[in-house]
Protein backbone atom coordinates (compact mmCIF):
# COMPACT_ATOMS: atom_id res chain seq x y z
CA UNK A 1 0.00 0.00 0.00
CA UNK A 2 1.20 3.48 -0.31
CA UNK A 3 2.30 6.34 2.18
CA UNK A 4 -0.02 6.79 5.68
CA UNK A 5 0.10 10.24 7.59
CA UNK A 6 -1.71 10.84 10.82
CA UNK A 7 -2.71 14.27 11.75
CA UNK A 8 -4.44 15.97 14.73
CA UNK A 9 -6.65 18.96 14.72
CA UNK A 10 -5.27 21.65 17.69
CA UNK A 11 -7.52 24.46 19.17
CA UNK A 12 -6.32 27.52 16.85
CA UNK A 13 -4.12 29.57 19.51
CA UNK A 14 -3.51 26.77 22.31
CA UNK A 15 -0.68 29.36 23.45
CA UNK A 16 -3.03 32.23 23.66
CA UNK A 17 -5.92 30.61 25.13
CA UNK A 18 -6.56 27.22 26.71
CA UNK A 19 -9.97 25.23 25.72
CA UNK A 20 -11.48 23.57 22.74
CA UNK A 21 -13.84 25.46 21.97
CA UNK A 22 -13.02 27.66 20.13
CA UNK A 23 -14.07 28.14 16.61
CA UNK A 24 -10.69 27.70 14.90
CA UNK A 25 -8.81 24.83 14.73
CA UNK A 26 -5.30 23.67 12.69
CA UNK A 27 -2.62 21.08 12.00
CA UNK A 28 -0.95 20.27 15.32
CA UNK A 29 2.53 21.95 15.09
CA UNK A 30 4.23 18.50 14.58
CA UNK A 31 2.04 17.02 12.07
CA UNK A 32 2.44 19.72 10.10
CA UNK A 33 5.85 18.59 9.48
CA UNK A 34 4.96 14.86 9.29
CA UNK A 35 2.53 15.85 6.40
CA UNK A 36 5.24 17.39 4.75
CA UNK A 37 7.62 14.20 5.26
CA UNK A 38 4.70 11.80 4.02
CA UNK A 39 4.69 14.64 0.84
CA UNK A 40 8.03 14.31 0.27
CA UNK A 41 8.63 10.56 0.61
CA UNK A 42 5.42 9.99 -2.03
CA UNK A 43 7.26 12.06 -4.39
CA UNK A 44 10.33 10.40 -4.19
CA UNK A 45 8.65 6.74 -3.71
CA UNK A 46 5.99 7.36 -6.75
CA UNK A 47 3.38 6.65 -3.72
CA UNK A 48 0.03 8.37 -3.49
CA UNK A 49 -0.28 9.27 0.25
CA UNK A 50 -3.28 8.96 2.65
CA UNK A 51 -4.12 11.47 5.32
CA UNK A 52 -6.04 10.34 8.47
CA UNK A 53 -7.57 12.15 11.74
CA UNK A 54 -9.63 10.93 14.51
CA UNK A 55 -12.16 12.79 16.01
CA UNK A 56 -15.23 14.95 14.86
CA UNK A 57 -16.04 18.34 12.79
CA UNK A 58 -12.67 19.15 13.66
CA UNK A 59 -10.66 17.15 11.45
CA UNK A 60 -12.62 18.76 8.69
CA UNK A 61 -9.99 21.85 8.32
CA UNK A 62 -6.61 20.06 9.07
CA UNK A 63 -8.16 17.06 6.23
CA UNK A 64 -8.78 19.47 3.52
CA UNK A 65 -5.87 21.91 4.42
CA UNK A 66 -3.71 18.80 3.74
CA UNK A 67 -5.60 17.53 0.39
CA UNK A 68 -4.78 21.32 -0.39
CA UNK A 69 -0.75 20.49 0.32
CA UNK A 70 -1.24 17.79 -1.91
CA UNK A 71 -2.34 14.25 0.20
CA UNK A 72 -4.43 11.92 -2.22
CA UNK A 73 -7.30 10.95 -0.22
CA UNK A 74 -8.07 12.00 3.45
CA UNK A 75 -10.73 10.09 5.79
CA UNK A 76 -12.03 10.85 9.16
CA UNK A 77 -12.02 8.36 11.59
CA UNK A 78 -15.67 8.64 14.03
CA UNK A 79 -13.95 8.59 17.65
CA UNK A 80 -12.85 9.82 20.51
CA UNK A 81 -9.94 12.27 19.54
CA UNK A 82 -8.71 13.20 22.82
CA UNK A 83 -8.26 9.77 24.17
CA UNK A 84 -4.39 8.17 22.89
CA UNK A 85 -5.46 4.32 23.14
CA UNK A 86 -8.53 5.36 20.85
CA UNK A 87 -6.79 6.91 18.42
CA UNK A 88 -4.56 4.89 17.95
CA UNK A 89 -6.75 1.37 17.62
CA UNK A 90 -9.06 3.71 15.73
CA UNK A 91 -6.10 3.78 12.87
CA UNK A 92 -4.71 0.32 13.48
CA UNK A 93 -8.52 -0.57 12.04
CA UNK A 94 -8.68 1.51 9.73
CA UNK A 95 -4.91 0.09 8.07
CA UNK A 96 -5.41 -3.63 9.60
CA UNK A 97 -6.30 -5.62 6.41
CA UNK A 98 -4.20 -3.52 4.14
CA UNK A 99 -0.91 -1.95 6.11
CA UNK A 100 0.56 1.04 4.33
CA UNK A 101 4.27 0.57 3.46
CA UNK A 102 5.12 3.99 5.78
CA UNK A 103 2.92 5.23 8.49
CA UNK A 104 4.02 8.67 9.31
CA UNK A 105 3.17 10.91 12.42
CA UNK A 106 4.01 13.74 14.57
CA UNK A 107 6.55 13.28 17.65
CA UNK A 108 3.61 14.72 19.97
CA UNK A 109 0.78 17.04 20.03
CA UNK A 110 1.09 20.80 21.36
CA UNK A 111 -2.16 20.00 22.89
CA UNK A 112 -1.36 16.71 24.91
CA UNK A 113 2.18 16.15 24.59
CA UNK A 114 1.63 12.88 24.83
CA UNK A 115 3.76 11.38 22.01
CA UNK A 116 2.02 7.53 22.32
CA UNK A 117 -0.05 7.52 19.22
CA UNK A 118 2.74 7.05 16.40
CA UNK A 119 3.89 3.88 18.63
CA UNK A 120 0.74 2.29 19.68
CA UNK A 121 -0.17 2.53 16.26
CA UNK A 122 3.01 0.36 15.31
CA UNK A 123 2.60 -2.00 17.88
CA UNK A 124 -0.77 -3.02 17.35
CA UNK A 125 0.08 -3.38 13.52
CA UNK A 126 2.88 -5.25 13.94
CA UNK A 127 5.45 -3.26 12.45
CA UNK A 128 8.47 -1.44 13.68
CA UNK A 129 8.50 1.96 14.85
CA UNK A 130 11.49 5.10 15.59
CA UNK A 131 10.51 8.17 17.10
CA UNK A 132 11.93 11.45 16.95
CA UNK A 133 13.09 11.30 12.94
CA UNK A 134 14.96 14.51 11.90
CA UNK A 135 15.68 12.58 8.93
CA UNK A 136 14.37 10.48 6.59
CA UNK A 137 15.70 8.58 3.45
CA UNK A 138 14.63 5.68 1.23
CA UNK A 139 16.95 2.81 0.95
CA UNK A 140 15.19 -0.06 -1.22
CA UNK A 141 12.78 -1.58 0.69
CA UNK A 142 14.02 -0.14 3.80
CA UNK A 143 13.83 3.54 5.43
CA UNK A 144 17.15 5.18 6.48
CA UNK A 145 15.77 7.45 10.02
CA UNK A 146 18.44 9.42 11.53
CA UNK A 147 16.63 10.36 15.22
CA UNK A 148 17.86 12.69 17.92
CA UNK A 149 18.33 11.27 21.01
CA UNK A 150 20.11 13.43 24.18
CA UNK A 151 22.87 16.01 24.30
CA UNK A 152 22.45 16.97 20.34
CA UNK A 153 23.67 13.44 19.75
CA UNK A 154 21.52 11.39 16.72
CA UNK A 155 21.53 7.83 15.97
CA UNK A 156 20.69 5.88 12.78
CA UNK A 157 18.56 3.02 12.05
CA UNK A 158 17.67 0.96 8.86
CA UNK A 159 13.94 0.08 9.26
CA UNK A 160 12.38 -2.47 6.89
CA UNK A 161 9.01 -1.94 5.24
CA UNK A 162 5.91 -1.33 6.75
CA UNK A 163 6.97 0.51 9.11
CA UNK A 164 5.88 3.48 10.90
CA UNK A 165 8.03 6.76 12.30
CA UNK A 166 7.45 9.95 13.62
CA UNK A 167 9.12 13.51 12.97
CA UNK A 168 10.50 16.12 15.07
CA UNK A 169 9.99 19.51 14.49
CA UNK A 170 12.53 21.25 11.73
CA UNK A 171 13.08 18.15 9.87
CA UNK A 172 11.78 19.92 6.69
CA UNK A 173 10.19 22.91 5.40
CA UNK A 174 6.06 22.98 5.19
CA UNK A 175 4.80 23.75 2.07
CA UNK A 176 2.32 26.47 1.37
CA UNK A 177 -0.52 25.82 -0.24
CA UNK A 178 -1.54 27.28 -3.63
CA UNK A 179 -4.86 28.85 -4.50
CA UNK A 180 -5.45 26.04 -7.08
CA UNK A 181 -4.81 23.23 -4.01
CA UNK A 182 -7.40 24.80 -2.29
CA UNK A 183 -9.79 25.15 -4.53
CA UNK A 184 -9.10 21.09 -5.67
CA UNK A 185 -9.35 20.19 -1.93
CA UNK A 186 -12.53 21.99 -1.69
CA UNK A 187 -14.35 19.10 -4.81
CA UNK A 188 -12.60 15.80 -3.29
CA UNK A 189 -14.50 14.19 -0.58
CA UNK A 190 -13.54 13.42 2.98
CA UNK A 191 -13.69 9.70 3.25
CA UNK A 192 -15.38 8.69 6.97
CA UNK A 193 -14.69 5.63 9.02
CA UNK A 194 -16.61 4.31 12.09
CA UNK A 195 -13.95 4.04 15.56
CA UNK A 196 -13.82 0.99 16.73
CA UNK A 197 -16.26 -0.44 19.53
CA UNK A 198 -13.57 -0.43 22.90
CA UNK A 199 -14.32 -1.16 26.48
CA UNK A 200 -13.50 1.43 29.78
CA UNK A 201 -9.67 2.09 28.81
CA UNK A 202 -9.61 2.13 32.70
CA UNK A 203 -7.71 5.45 32.38
CA UNK A 204 -9.81 8.64 33.39
CA UNK A 205 -9.75 12.40 33.50
CA UNK A 206 -10.11 13.49 36.83
CA UNK A 207 -9.68 17.73 35.79
CA UNK A 208 -7.54 19.96 34.67
CA UNK A 209 -6.33 22.99 36.51
CA UNK A 210 -3.71 25.66 36.69
CA UNK A 211 -0.10 24.67 37.98
CA UNK A 212 0.85 24.77 41.47
CA UNK A 213 3.83 26.99 41.18
CA UNK A 214 4.03 30.60 39.66
CA UNK A 215 7.21 32.75 39.68
CA UNK A 216 8.49 33.91 43.13
CA UNK A 217 7.71 37.57 42.67
CA UNK A 218 6.09 38.98 39.22
CA UNK A 219 6.90 42.47 38.44
CA UNK A 220 4.16 45.50 37.07
CA UNK A 221 4.26 48.77 36.34
CA UNK A 222 5.48 50.49 33.07
CA UNK A 223 7.81 48.63 30.70
CA UNK A 224 10.83 50.83 31.86
CA UNK A 225 9.83 50.51 35.55
CA UNK A 226 10.26 46.80 35.44
CA UNK A 227 13.52 47.18 33.03
CA UNK A 228 15.02 49.50 36.02
CA UNK A 229 13.77 46.72 38.78
CA UNK A 230 15.35 43.89 36.61
CA UNK A 231 18.32 45.76 35.79
CA UNK A 232 18.65 46.70 39.41
CA UNK A 233 18.18 42.33 40.26
CA UNK A 234 20.89 41.84 37.82
CA UNK A 235 23.53 44.49 39.29
CA UNK A 236 23.28 42.55 42.16
CA UNK A 237 19.60 43.46 44.06
CA UNK A 238 17.88 40.22 45.83
CA UNK A 239 14.85 39.00 44.14
CA UNK B 1 0.98 3.03 49.95
CA UNK B 2 2.66 -0.12 48.17
CA UNK B 3 0.52 -0.35 45.20
CA UNK B 4 1.96 -2.67 42.70
CA UNK B 5 3.51 -6.14 43.85
CA UNK B 6 6.37 -5.31 41.64
CA UNK B 7 8.29 -2.57 39.57
CA UNK B 8 10.60 -2.28 37.03
CA UNK B 9 12.95 -0.05 35.92
CA UNK B 10 14.57 -0.07 32.70
CA UNK B 11 18.55 1.57 32.95
CA UNK B 12 20.50 2.71 30.62
CA UNK B 13 24.27 1.86 30.42
CA UNK B 14 26.63 3.69 28.68
CA UNK B 15 30.31 4.26 28.61
CA UNK B 16 30.02 6.73 31.18
CA UNK B 17 27.75 4.80 33.68
CA UNK B 18 23.90 4.28 34.18
CA UNK B 19 21.68 6.95 33.25
CA UNK B 20 21.12 9.06 36.26
CA UNK B 21 17.52 10.09 35.44
CA UNK B 22 16.46 6.15 35.31
CA UNK B 23 18.53 5.23 38.37
CA UNK B 24 16.55 7.96 40.29
CA UNK B 25 13.22 5.91 39.14
CA UNK B 26 14.18 3.17 41.07
CA UNK B 27 14.21 5.18 44.25
CA UNK B 28 10.50 6.50 43.24
CA UNK B 29 9.88 2.42 42.18
CA UNK B 30 10.68 1.69 46.14
CA UNK B 31 8.06 3.82 47.04
CA UNK B 32 5.41 2.55 45.31
CA UNK B 33 6.04 -1.22 44.94
CA UNK B 34 7.28 -3.90 47.30
CA UNK B 35 9.73 -5.56 45.05
CA UNK B 36 11.78 -3.52 42.97
CA UNK B 37 13.80 -4.94 39.79
CA UNK B 38 16.08 -2.79 37.18
CA UNK B 39 16.51 -3.61 33.87
CA UNK B 40 19.90 -2.39 32.83
CA UNK B 41 20.06 -2.57 29.38
CA UNK B 42 23.16 -2.13 26.72
CA UNK B 43 26.27 -3.68 25.47
CA UNK B 44 28.42 -1.40 27.76
CA UNK B 45 28.49 -3.66 31.20
CA UNK B 46 31.72 -2.63 32.28
CA UNK B 47 29.87 0.44 33.17
CA UNK B 48 27.31 -1.29 35.15
CA UNK B 49 29.01 -0.37 38.86
CA UNK B 50 25.67 0.52 40.37
CA UNK B 51 23.48 -2.02 41.75
CA UNK B 52 20.31 -0.10 42.17
CA UNK B 53 17.97 0.38 44.94
CA UNK B 54 16.07 -2.79 43.87
CA UNK B 55 15.76 -6.34 45.17
CA UNK B 56 16.69 -7.83 41.96
CA UNK B 57 18.98 -7.12 39.27
CA UNK B 58 19.13 -7.92 35.38
CA UNK B 59 21.38 -6.95 32.91
CA UNK B 60 20.26 -6.81 29.65
CA UNK B 61 23.32 -7.18 27.68
CA UNK B 62 22.46 -5.86 23.81
CA UNK B 63 21.16 -2.58 22.82
CA UNK B 64 21.08 0.24 25.59
CA UNK B 65 17.39 1.58 23.92
CA UNK B 66 15.91 -1.47 22.33
CA UNK B 67 12.80 -1.11 20.13
CA UNK B 68 9.44 -1.90 22.12
CA UNK B 69 9.12 -5.75 20.87
CA UNK B 70 12.42 -6.65 22.40
CA UNK B 71 11.91 -4.04 25.66
CA UNK B 72 8.18 -5.87 25.70
CA UNK B 73 10.18 -9.60 25.23
CA UNK B 74 12.01 -8.83 28.42
CA UNK B 75 9.61 -7.11 30.50
CA UNK B 76 7.01 -10.47 29.68
CA UNK B 77 9.42 -13.13 30.49
CA UNK B 78 11.00 -11.26 33.83
CA UNK B 79 7.90 -9.30 34.81
CA UNK B 80 4.88 -10.50 36.60
CA UNK B 81 1.23 -9.30 36.53
CA UNK B 82 -0.07 -6.43 37.97
CA UNK B 83 3.64 -5.06 37.21
CA UNK B 84 4.55 -1.55 37.45
CA UNK B 85 6.81 -0.31 34.48
CA UNK B 86 9.04 3.41 34.83
CA UNK B 87 10.76 4.78 32.32
CA UNK B 88 11.91 8.23 31.38
CA UNK B 89 9.57 10.17 28.77
CA UNK B 90 12.87 11.03 26.85
CA UNK B 91 13.77 9.83 23.38
CA UNK B 92 14.10 6.07 24.64
CA UNK B 93 10.83 6.34 26.32
CA UNK B 94 9.06 8.51 23.56
CA UNK B 95 10.61 5.40 20.98
CA UNK B 96 9.91 2.29 23.18
CA UNK B 97 7.13 2.98 25.69
CA UNK B 98 3.70 3.37 24.01
CA UNK B 99 4.87 0.67 22.13
CA UNK B 100 5.65 -1.70 24.94
CA UNK B 101 2.29 -1.01 26.96
CA UNK B 102 0.11 -2.17 24.17
CA UNK B 103 2.03 -5.27 23.46
CA UNK B 104 2.08 -6.07 27.55
CA UNK B 105 -1.93 -4.14 27.53
CA UNK B 106 -0.69 -2.44 30.48
CA UNK B 107 -2.83 0.90 30.86
CA UNK B 108 -0.31 4.15 29.67
CA UNK B 109 0.33 7.47 30.57
CA UNK B 110 3.02 9.48 29.14
CA UNK B 111 5.30 12.47 30.90
CA UNK B 112 3.81 12.22 34.26
CA UNK B 113 5.54 14.44 36.68
CA UNK B 114 3.36 13.10 39.83
CA UNK B 115 2.36 9.64 40.87
CA UNK B 116 0.22 8.29 44.02
CA UNK B 117 -1.71 5.73 45.04
CA UNK B 118 -4.69 6.37 47.07
CA UNK B 119 -6.11 2.96 47.24
CA UNK B 120 -4.78 -0.76 46.28
CA UNK B 121 -5.23 -1.03 42.20
CA UNK B 122 -5.47 2.59 41.53
CA UNK B 123 -3.23 5.09 41.04
CA UNK B 124 -3.76 9.12 40.52
CA UNK B 125 -1.21 10.72 38.04
CA UNK B 126 -0.32 14.19 36.98
CA UNK B 127 0.95 15.83 33.53
CA UNK B 128 1.06 19.03 31.77
CA UNK B 129 -0.72 19.48 29.31
CA UNK B 130 -2.20 22.28 26.71
CA UNK B 131 0.85 23.74 25.88
CA UNK B 132 2.10 23.10 29.81
CA UNK B 133 -0.50 25.88 30.64
CA UNK B 134 -2.52 23.28 32.45
CA UNK B 135 -1.61 20.24 34.72
CA UNK B 136 -4.15 17.40 33.95
CA UNK B 137 -5.19 14.63 36.76
CA UNK B 138 -5.88 11.17 35.53
CA UNK B 139 -7.23 8.28 37.18
CA UNK B 140 -5.70 4.61 36.38
CA UNK B 141 -7.54 1.16 37.36
CA UNK B 142 -4.02 -0.61 37.35
CA UNK B 143 -4.27 -3.63 39.20
CA UNK B 144 -2.95 -5.05 36.11
CA UNK B 145 -0.05 -3.32 36.10
CA UNK B 146 0.48 -0.17 34.28
CA UNK B 147 3.32 1.72 32.49
CA UNK B 148 4.00 5.48 33.00
CA UNK B 149 7.04 7.81 31.18
CA UNK B 150 7.95 10.32 33.63
CA UNK B 151 8.86 13.94 32.61
CA UNK B 152 12.84 14.14 32.85
CA UNK B 153 13.86 15.48 36.22
CA UNK B 154 10.83 14.19 37.56
CA UNK B 155 10.88 11.66 41.24
CA UNK B 156 14.72 12.77 42.05
CA UNK B 157 16.47 10.94 44.87
CA UNK B 158 19.84 10.90 45.77
CA UNK B 159 19.23 7.92 48.95
CA UNK B 160 21.80 5.18 48.72
CA UNK B 161 20.78 2.36 46.97
CA UNK B 162 21.06 -1.21 48.50
CA UNK B 163 22.78 -3.57 46.76
CA UNK B 164 21.45 -6.91 45.71
CA UNK B 165 22.41 -10.05 43.60
CA UNK B 166 22.31 -9.87 39.81
CA UNK B 167 21.56 -11.80 37.09
CA UNK B 168 22.53 -11.50 32.87
CA UNK B 169 20.71 -11.89 30.48
CA UNK B 170 20.77 -11.78 26.52
CA UNK B 171 18.62 -8.52 24.86
CA UNK B 172 18.90 -10.21 21.23
CA UNK B 173 16.01 -9.64 19.36
CA UNK B 174 13.46 -12.99 19.06
CA UNK B 175 13.57 -14.10 15.94
CA UNK B 176 10.24 -12.53 14.38
CA UNK B 177 11.52 -9.22 14.90
CA UNK B 178 15.16 -9.75 14.21
CA UNK B 179 16.04 -7.16 11.53
CA UNK B 180 12.86 -5.01 11.09
CA UNK B 181 15.17 -2.20 12.94
CA UNK B 182 18.58 -1.92 12.82
CA UNK B 183 21.03 0.27 15.02
CA UNK B 184 23.54 1.46 12.54
CA UNK B 185 25.59 4.14 14.48
CA UNK B 186 25.01 6.79 17.19
CA UNK B 187 25.87 10.28 15.69
CA UNK B 188 28.43 12.60 18.08
CA UNK B 189 27.52 16.45 17.66
CA UNK B 190 29.90 18.57 15.77
CA UNK B 191 32.16 20.10 18.25
CA UNK B 192 30.67 23.31 19.41
CA UNK B 193 31.59 26.54 18.72
CA UNK B 194 30.06 28.57 21.91
CA UNK B 195 30.35 26.90 25.11
CA UNK B 196 26.97 27.84 26.80
CA UNK B 197 27.76 25.04 29.44
CA UNK B 198 30.83 27.24 31.24
CA UNK B 199 28.42 30.87 30.97
CA UNK B 200 27.51 32.26 33.87
CA UNK B 201 24.50 34.44 31.95
CA UNK B 202 22.63 32.83 29.16
CA UNK B 203 19.69 35.22 27.40
CA UNK B 204 17.49 33.03 25.88
CA UNK B 205 15.23 33.63 22.81
CA UNK B 206 11.95 31.72 22.22
CA UNK B 207 9.31 31.81 19.21
CA UNK B 208 7.65 34.43 21.45
CA UNK B 209 10.65 36.79 20.97
CA UNK B 210 9.16 38.19 17.76
CA UNK B 211 12.10 37.23 14.30
CA UNK B 212 15.50 37.30 13.30
CA UNK B 213 15.58 40.65 13.76
CA UNK B 214 15.21 40.61 17.65
CA UNK B 215 18.86 38.21 17.61
CA UNK B 216 21.63 41.36 17.53
CA UNK B 217 19.25 43.17 20.04
CA UNK B 218 19.56 40.18 22.23
CA UNK B 219 23.27 39.77 21.37
CA UNK B 220 23.80 43.40 22.61
CA UNK B 221 22.21 42.32 25.60
CA UNK B 222 24.02 39.54 26.78
CA UNK B 223 27.39 41.56 25.89
CA UNK B 224 26.57 44.01 28.63
CA UNK B 225 25.60 40.96 31.08
CA UNK B 226 28.92 39.13 29.75
CA UNK B 227 26.81 36.58 29.02
CA UNK B 228 26.09 34.08 25.66
CA UNK B 229 22.86 33.79 23.51
CA UNK B 230 20.83 30.80 23.42
CA UNK B 231 17.52 29.85 22.64
CA UNK B 232 14.71 27.36 21.92
CA UNK B 233 13.75 24.67 19.62
CA UNK B 234 11.19 26.53 17.76
CA UNK B 235 14.32 29.27 17.73
CA UNK B 236 16.54 26.56 15.78
CA UNK B 237 13.89 25.23 13.85
CA UNK B 238 13.31 28.39 12.26
CA UNK B 239 16.82 29.39 11.47
CA UNK B 240 17.39 32.43 13.85
CA UNK B 241 19.92 30.78 15.81
CA UNK B 242 22.41 28.05 14.91
CA UNK B 243 21.31 24.73 16.11
CA UNK B 244 24.48 24.62 18.85
CA UNK B 245 23.25 27.31 20.51
CA UNK B 246 19.78 25.10 21.68
CA UNK B 247 18.86 24.38 25.33
CA UNK B 248 17.30 21.01 26.15
CA UNK B 249 16.94 17.72 26.42
CA UNK B 250 18.01 17.23 22.47
CA UNK B 251 20.24 20.43 22.79
CA UNK B 252 22.78 21.58 25.14
CA UNK B 253 22.58 21.38 29.01
CA UNK B 254 23.53 24.66 31.23
CA UNK B 255 24.05 25.66 34.45
CA UNK B 256 24.28 29.22 34.82
CA UNK B 257 23.69 31.45 37.20
CA UNK B 258 21.47 33.59 35.62
CA UNK B 259 19.24 32.66 32.78
CA UNK B 260 16.85 35.37 31.22
CA UNK B 261 14.62 34.07 29.07
CA UNK B 262 12.08 36.30 26.49
CA UNK B 263 9.31 34.84 24.56
CA UNK B 264 10.63 31.52 25.76
CA UNK B 265 7.29 29.27 26.47
CA UNK B 266 8.97 27.02 29.21
CA UNK B 267 8.15 23.25 27.62
CA UNK B 268 9.66 20.84 29.62
CA UNK B 269 12.02 19.68 26.79
CA UNK B 270 13.75 23.08 27.30
CA UNK B 271 14.19 23.63 30.98
CA UNK B 272 15.02 19.83 31.31
CA UNK B 273 18.15 21.32 29.56
CA UNK B 274 18.83 23.98 32.79
CA UNK B 275 20.89 22.31 35.80
CA UNK B 276 21.42 23.73 38.90
CA UNK B 277 19.03 26.08 40.47
CA UNK B 278 20.11 29.42 38.46
CA UNK B 279 18.33 32.90 39.15
CA UNK B 280 15.67 32.89 36.04
CA UNK B 281 14.13 35.95 34.81
CA UNK B 282 11.59 35.85 32.68
CA UNK B 283 9.66 37.73 29.93
CA UNK B 284 6.49 36.53 27.98
CA UNK B 285 3.31 38.25 26.71
CA UNK B 286 1.76 35.29 27.63
CA UNK B 287 0.50 35.10 31.36
CA UNK B 288 -0.19 31.70 31.15
CA UNK B 289 3.22 30.64 29.39
CA UNK B 290 4.39 27.56 32.03
CA UNK B 291 7.96 29.19 31.94
CA UNK B 292 6.68 31.45 34.64
CA UNK B 293 6.46 28.25 37.06
CA UNK B 294 9.85 28.01 37.07
CA UNK B 295 10.94 31.92 37.15
CA UNK B 296 12.42 34.02 40.17
CA UNK B 297 11.02 36.95 38.60
CA UNK B 298 8.06 37.22 35.81
CA UNK B 299 7.44 40.10 33.63
CA UNK B 300 4.60 40.12 31.24
CA UNK B 301 5.54 41.48 28.39
CA UNK B 302 6.53 41.83 24.48
CA UNK B 303 9.83 40.20 24.38
CA UNK B 304 10.89 42.01 21.37
CA UNK B 305 10.01 45.65 22.87
CA UNK B 306 11.26 45.10 26.29
CA UNK B 307 14.81 43.71 25.28
CA UNK B 308 16.00 47.30 24.36
CA UNK B 309 14.32 49.20 27.17
CA UNK B 310 16.36 46.43 29.51
CA UNK B 311 19.53 47.25 27.53
CA UNK B 312 18.69 50.63 28.56
CA UNK B 313 18.57 50.30 31.81
CA UNK B 314 21.24 47.86 32.39
CA UNK B 315 23.57 50.67 30.54
CA UNK B 316 22.12 53.50 32.62
CA UNK B 317 23.41 51.03 35.95
CA UNK B 318 26.43 51.03 34.32
CA UNK B 319 27.20 54.60 34.11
Amino acid sequence: MDIAVCIKAVAGDIAGGIGMDQDQWVVNEWDAYALEEALRLGDAMKREVRVVSVGGGETEFPLRKALALGAHAACRVEADGSCPYMVAASIAMLFKQDVPDILVFGAQSSDRGGGQVGGMVAALLGVPFTALATSIAVEGEALIITREIENRRQERFRMRLPCAVSVQTGINSPRYASVRGIQRAGRMPLEQAPGPALSDSGITLLGRFAPERRARRMLDGTAAEMADTLASILAGGTV
Amino acid sequence: MMCFAQSVVPVRLSASGANKGDLDLLHAAAGLSSRVTALFLGSETESFALRGSCHACLVAEGSSRPEAGVLAELLREHAGPGTLVLMRHDSFGMDAGPGTAVLLSLPFVSNIHSLVTPAPGVVLVRRSENNGQQTAEYRLDAKAGALFTVVPGGFSDTSPPPACDTVFLSAAAPDHLRGRRIFLEEIEPPAASVHLESAQVLVALGRGAGGADIVPLAARLASQLSGELCCSRAVADAGWMDKERQVGISGQSVSPAKYLAFGVHGSFQHMAGIQGTPFIAAVNKNPDAPIFQYADVGIIADAPTFIPILSEALGKKEN
